[in-house]
């Protein structure tokens, strides 16, 4: 016997009956648990308690692409998931707003209501488990705390937290519809004979009141569900609709004041008209609404109190007002409707691909896409822009204690504190794509570019002291900096096999000599990577290392990164079988061990640097740039996005 | 936009490593948000043998090491065999039927799961040339077991009860139970023994039993993934046509449609195991039931309907770290070359963990297995044996620098030395490394069904499907079923549970279109695309469905429940017109308005409470629904008239059928 059927039995036992409509009725069937018993069995399990689990949050971007929004209903909050699925709250919409990262992954549904203390958020995972949490967000920060979990035994296709976090409305897969508060206790459920509710659809009109209705299939049809505290009751009679694709979320809709059901067909793929039909959900009242779009993309439709917003993936919305739909009786011939006039609104990043992942509430209209989240209001006018630019890091370099790291990209040079601070400068390009990035001391950056353009800098007054040409042959194979006391020196390896590595020497504010290695001396240069032709293990041999020791096999190694005083290397792998895959793993051995210490993936790796103290190491990649402890490889800092460079907002 | 082809060309999200046809498959890529709560543990990067290695009796399985040398549960013997070291047989204790996992401490404590019998067996291992039972307990059909690590406490599945049930060791008493869900089946308890997962065949969940809560809290974990197979047809320059290409892309919006197409699901998580810093590995398989349907080469109909490029089925393997707030991260490796991963052994002292396939008996290694930079170090790829020599890998053990596998079809242990093999070594390589013990027990079975049983679970295998991608057993782990709906042709059809249900029932499939078993068989290999078995062949897969055991009931919680259920099922309802006689069906096909077929035929009740969800197309997620009249067919019956209480002592007598 399952949990949901001892929870039923218990509301049997507890002189709840649920109502049994009669056959072929329609009648209102009001189902409340509390009504009868307060002390109902919840279906849910970990039901609120002192040991809930709870974390503390921390505030970060998505580490990658959004691609859904969920707007509370009043529109000033939203939770975002990205493609990897990870999924952050956002509290405000300001241009230097940073989301709160939330202990949820890929989940399939999520909905949020702001409460008086924080939010009350819920979540469907891949096997239809619900999982609901309080965010407790304070001027200290924020907690997750779990509020109660809905097991797979049980699962659900829609949670949706109504409006002031107080009670949830849910649709199980077995259709019975349910309304628990926000401990998880069954308030109400609707599990009618025959009913077999799909899909729900909620609104909040202006006064804040909740309206809802059921979705049933086979035919489409649309019928009120009244919400009330502690009891579920359809309304009226179900309004067939006709649709012209599989019932979807978007072609059948209802009116966030509840009045309207919406039911849109777009019958020629290749031709921009559409029709929306409008259903009085109270007295059945038809009306139809044609209007064309300037794309072939099918529209999306929100419906709102008195207008019909409808999205056509080249940037623009019209802007169907209800007043225009004409009378309709269903089975009159479509085709002789002409389109109404309609206004248009631009929303910004609204195209082919973000068209069915944007949403309304509380008077606005949201996109995340891409590394934007647009929040702006119905009309179009008041746009809120929050943007991260990636961090397009070719080049790193640590200061000598690791304290500071330099990113260097194609247009500047940022330096970011590393302990927090949020310290962040930038330095002028060095022109070209940066090949090498280096403290030369504390007050001295090194650089070099594709071309072999090497410039010593001093980082106080940003001034290029000194430029020196290093010869490059069929372009540059690796580059290195091993610093010293006075300096340090830069080490280039040309693409050309046969061409000997280059060492630059840079010492007491200036560029020192040229000196060309030769060939026998090079292993004294690891910096310089592997020379071509020798297999790995030769190499490692030769540097004093045993691949087999350190379990290196089955992979190829790439290059090391030694620390200055080489007692420890970062060994850069790459899985023989991954041939096509610019994934690698960077090991840090003990070379007087002998022995691996750590190890972290990387995907497409640009360049390493270690602090000369050998704390600290850093690397960029395709993710972004990372700093981590040379000691344990623990992340000290994963850096995805450049410093802001956002939009100018226009406040709502 | 955000997706890659089955071909390997990484455009975004790309959740596993290691495309179709691609070499090993070994990458733990960093596949889900990293975010910022990071795990609580050392997964973030340090190298080293974790220091948590769990417990030796962590998990059960059916070759366990003790101070005497190997405990085998021959399955098929209905025995326990203790083995030599050199895989030969010394002593045997013989049970009823068949057999669930053994677990033994290491030292004198050793328990099996007499399945069939229904108990919890204590054996006396005490005497290394002898077996005989200590003392049993009760349990409805029990399957996976594992110790607490002072080994007080045992916790087991009950297949027939969907439970987890804790035993006291020494009194052998019930201490607690919890109920969890359908067909759970391996266990493992975490090594500070505050945890205990399982893994299930039809749910794609695995559940975390916090044990000092006693099963109060469960949390669940969701291998489904969100990313869904994506089928669009595309211009081929070399072929100068357009071709079907699948990618796997981001879910859809929640706006779009249709939203099962494509959908991914895991299944026949057989086994669990911790591994280090906490974290549990499960290898599992992932189906794509219903993909975009591409009809070709002829073929009416293809399980998941997608095209013949793209495998419906594939197998993984899963880590499930801890983090904080009860929440886990899950990250996925395909495991390619192991069909229907089932056996698992740990090696700590090395932190590899040893993957076979059931199907194909391929073994994988995977080194630093509790690190993110987890590789496949070593893989034996065997020259599959058919027929009687047929391995059918379903438990291994590590013992010092041996990793003993065990044959479930043979019968036989397999002593494997990992060190004398590296992961490039050809299968003719493989035989030095590899020596074959002789049979333990003579099989139980007759000679048909041990032929049906080798055919059944062979994956890679042309005859069977294309390319190999599915076995029977995929779908039907153990003859069951996956809690599926496929796509095939027209329709959208639930997998049919066949233990129990196919002796005597002809005609079969959910239109009744085979009017036996062996053209049943015929047909279905026709959909998975295989080459086709002989008559004889297929003969034998009738004698080893036919052979399997029906699916033990559930323990009943209320007799008079039952008894008036039952009155309503014969009575008021008239169930028993078309679901009668002793499999509970009439062999007669009827006319309901069932998409995508012209006429339903009865099926088989046995087994009702285990073969969630319910009719043709699994419209009905459980009983309660279709009882409540929430399925997609509406004449079979009607429940209209039934009080809530009738509904429910309906729903109390299904279950017990």
């Amino acid at each position: 016997m399952n949990a949901r059927l001892l929870a039923s039995l218990a509301l049997l036992a507890s002189g709840c009956v649920n109502t049994v409509a009669e056959a072929g009725t329609s009648g209102p069937a009001t189902q409340s648990a509390a009504e009868a018993d307060a002390t109902a069995t919840p279906v849910a399990t970990n039901i609120e308690s002192a040991t809930m689990p709870s974390v503390a949050l921390a505030a970060a971007p998505h580490v990658t692409s959004m691609h859904e929004v969920v707007l509370d209903r009043d529109g000033k909050s939203a939770l975002t998931l990205d493609v990897t699925g990870g999924v952050r709250l956002w509290t405000s919409f300001d241009a230097d707003a940073v989301p709160w990262v939330l202990p949820v992954e890929e989940p399939l549904w999520m909905s949020l209501a702001a409460t008086e203390s924080g939010f009350l958020a819920a979540f469907i995972d891949t096997t239809g488990g619900a999982h609901v949490a309080r965010i407790e967000v304070t001027k200290d920060g924020a907690r997750w705390v779990t509020a109660f979990d809905l097991p797979p035994i049980d699962p659900m296709f829609e949670v949706h937290v109504l409006g002031g976090g107080t009670r949830i409305l849910a649709l199980g897969v077995d259709h019975r519809v349910r309304l628990w508060d926000a401990h998880g206790k069954v308030l109400a459920e609707l599990d009618e004979h025959g009913v077999i509710p799909w899909q729900l659809r909620v609104g909040q009109d202006a006064k804040g009141k909740t309206h809802a209705a059921v979705v049933q299939f086979a035919p489409v049809r649309m019928q009120r569900l009244e919400v009330s505290d502690d009891s579920l009751a359809l309304v009226g009679e179900p309004q067939t609709l006709a649709i012209d694709q599989s019932p979807n979320r978007n072609d059948i809709g209802m009116s966030s004041d509840g009045r309207y059901a919406t039911a849109m067909q777009k019958p020629l793929p290749k031709k921009g008209r559409f029709e929306i039909e409008v259903v009085d959900l109270r007295d059945g009242t038809r009306r139809m609404l044609v209007a064309e779009s300037d794309t072939r993309f099918r529209p999306r439709v929100h419906p709102l109190a008195d207008e019909i917003i409808a999205e056509t993936g080249s940037g623009r919305a019209l802007r169907l007002p209800l007043d225009a739909a004409v009378p309709w009786e269903p089975g009159s011939d479509r085709t002789l409707l002409t389109p109404v006039v309609a206004e248009a609104v631009s929303y910004d990043g609204s195209d082919e691909f973000s068209l069915m992942h944007t949403t309304t509430s509380g008077g606005v209209h949201a996109i995340a896409w891409g590394d934007a989240l647009r929040v702006q209001s119905i009309d179009g006018q008041s746009r809120k822009v929050v943007q991260r630019s990636s961090l397009a890091a070719h080049a790193v370099g640590l200061s000598p204690t690791g304290t500071t790291v330099a990113w260097g990209t194609a247009d500047e040079i940022i330096l970011e504190s590393v302990d927090g601070t949020g310290e962040v400068r930038r330095l002028a390009a060095m022109g070209g794509t940066p090949r090498l990035l280096a403290f030369a001391g504390d007050d001295h950056l090194v650089t070099m570019n594709d071309k072999g353009k090497v410039q010593l800098r001093e980082i106080d007054t940003d001034t290029v002291l000194d430029t020196v040409s290093m010869p490059v042959v069929w372009g540059i194979e690796r580059t290195g900096w091993r610093p010293d006391d006075t300096g340090g020196s830069v080490v280039l390896a040309s693409s050309r096999p046969s061409e000997p590595l280059q060492v630059l020497t840079v010492e007491a504010g200036k560029l020192g000599s040229l000196q060309t290695v030769n060939p026998s001396e090079r292993t004294a240069w690891p910096e310089g990577g592997k020379p071509r032709g020798r297999e790995s293990s030769d190499w490692m041999a030769s540097l004093g290392h045993e691949l087999g020791a350190l379990q290196l096999r089955p992979v190829e190694v790439v290059g090391t990164a030694p620390t200055a005083t080489g007692e420890h290397s970062v060994v850069v792998q790459k899985h023989r079988s991954e041939w096509t895959s610019s994934d690698v793993h960077l090991t840090m051995i003990d070379t007087e061990r002998n022995a691996r210490v750590w190890v972290r993936k990387a995907q497409g790796l640009h360049d390493t640097s270690w602090s000369r103290d050998g704390q600290r190491f850093a690397y960029v990649d395709r993710a972004g740039g990372h700093v981590c402890d040379g000691a344990t490889g623990e992340s000290i800092l994963d850096q995805r996005w450049a410093p802001r460079v956002s939009p100018p907002n226009d406040a709502p | 936009m955000h997706g890659r082809t089955w071909a390997g060309s990484v455009v975004g999200l790309l959740l596993v490593a290691g495309a179709v046809g691609g070499a090993q498959a070994h990458d733990y890529s960093a596949s889900r948000d990293l975010g910022v709560l990071s795990p609580t543990h050392a997964r973030s990067g340090a190298v080293g043998i974790p220091t948590d290695a769990p417990h030796v009796g962590h998990r059960g399985g059916t070759v366990v090491l003790d101070e005497h040398g190997l405990l085998v549960a021959e399955r098929n013997a209905a025995a326990v065999i203790r083995a030599d070291r050199d895989g030969a047989p010394v002593a045997s204790l013989d049970f009823s039927g068949a057999l669930g996992e053994l677990v033994t401490d290491g030292g004198a404590l050793a328990f099996v799961a007499d399945r069939a019998g229904n108990r919890l067996v204590r054996l006396d291992t005490s005497d290394s040339g002898r077996l005989q039972e200590d003392t049993s307990v009760t349990v409805a059909e029990p399957y996976g077991l594992g110790l607490s690590p002072n080994g007080a406490t045992i916790y087991v599945t009950s297949v027939a009860d969907h439970r987890l049930v804790a035993i006291d060791t020494k009194t052998m008493k019930e201490a607690w139970s919890v109920e969890l869900r359908a067909e759970p089946r391996g266990l493992a308890v975490s090594a500070d023994g505050t945890r205990a997962t399982v893994g299930f065949l039809s749910s794609g969940a695995l559940a975390e039993v916090f044990l000092d809560t006693q099963g109060e809290t469960v949390r669940w974990h969701a291998l489904d993934p969100r990313d869904h197979v994506k089928v669009e047809m595309e211009f081929d320059d070399w072929s100068d046509e357009k071709v079907p290409v699948a990618t796997i892309s981001e879910a859809r919006s929640r706006f779009s449609v249709p939203t099962d197409q494509g959908r991914r699901h895991a299944r026949n998580v057989f086994s669990v195991a911790y591994v280090g810093h906490g974290q549990v590995v499960a290898p599992h398989q992932v189906a794509t039931p219903q993909m975009k349907r591409v009809p070709s080469r002829g073929m009416q109909d293809s399980y998941g309907g997608g095209p013949e490029e793209v495998p419906p089925i594939d197998h993984r393997l899963a880590v499930v770290s801890p983090r904080e707030a009860g929440q886990a991260k899950i990250q996925v490796s395909e495991l390619q070359h192991v069909h229907q991963p089932r056996a698992m052994a740990y090696d700590a002292k090395r932190d590899r963990l040893y993957v076979a396939g059931y199907g194909d008996d391929d073994i994988v290694g995977i080194s630093d297995v509790s690190l993110p930079s987890a590789y496949s170090a070593w893989r034996m790829h065997r020259r599959m044996d058919t027929g009687p020599s047929a391995c059918g890998a379903d438990g291994m053990v590590v013992d010092g620098g041996t990793l003993w596998v065990h044959c479930e079809l043979s019968r036989k242990l397999i002593r494997v030395r990992p060190d004398q093999l590296k992961l490039d070594d050809k299968p003719w390589h493989t035989e030095s490394a590899v020596s074959v013990g002789p049979e333990l027990a003579a099989s139980k079975r007759p000679e048909s069904v041990e032929r049906g049983a080798e055919l059944f679970r062979r994956g890679e295998s042309n005859q069977i499907s294309d390319s190999g991608t599915m076995a029977c057993a995929s779908c039907h782990p153990e003859g069951r079923q996956d809690g599926l709906s496929w796509r095939l042709g027209g329709a959208i059809l639930q997998t049919p549970m066949l233990a129990g249900r196919v002796g005597g029932t002809e005609p079969y499939k959910w239109g009744g279109m085979d009017p036996t078993l062996n053209a049943s068989f015929k047909h279905t290999i026709e959909r998975l695309g295989g080459s086709s078995l002989s008559r004889s062949q297929r003969d034998d897969l009738a004698a080893y469905v036919q052979w399997l055991p029906t699916a033990t009931r559930p323990t009943v919680a209320s007799a008079a429940a039952v008894k008036r259920g039952k009155g309503l099922f014969e009575g008021t309802l008239e169930c028993s017109n078309c679901h009668s006689g002793e499999a509970m069906a009439d062999g007669n096909q009827y006319p309901f308005d069932a998409w995508g077929l012209e006429e339903t035929d009865t099926p088989s009740l046995q087994g009702l409470a285990h073969t969630a969800p319910y009719y043709h197309d699994g419209s009905a997620v459980d009983l309660w629904a279709l009882v409540t009249d929430k399925g997609s067919v509406h004449e079979m019956a009607d429940f209209s008239e039934l009080t809530s209480a009738q509904a429910h002592d309906l729903v109390a007598y299904l279950e017990t059928l």
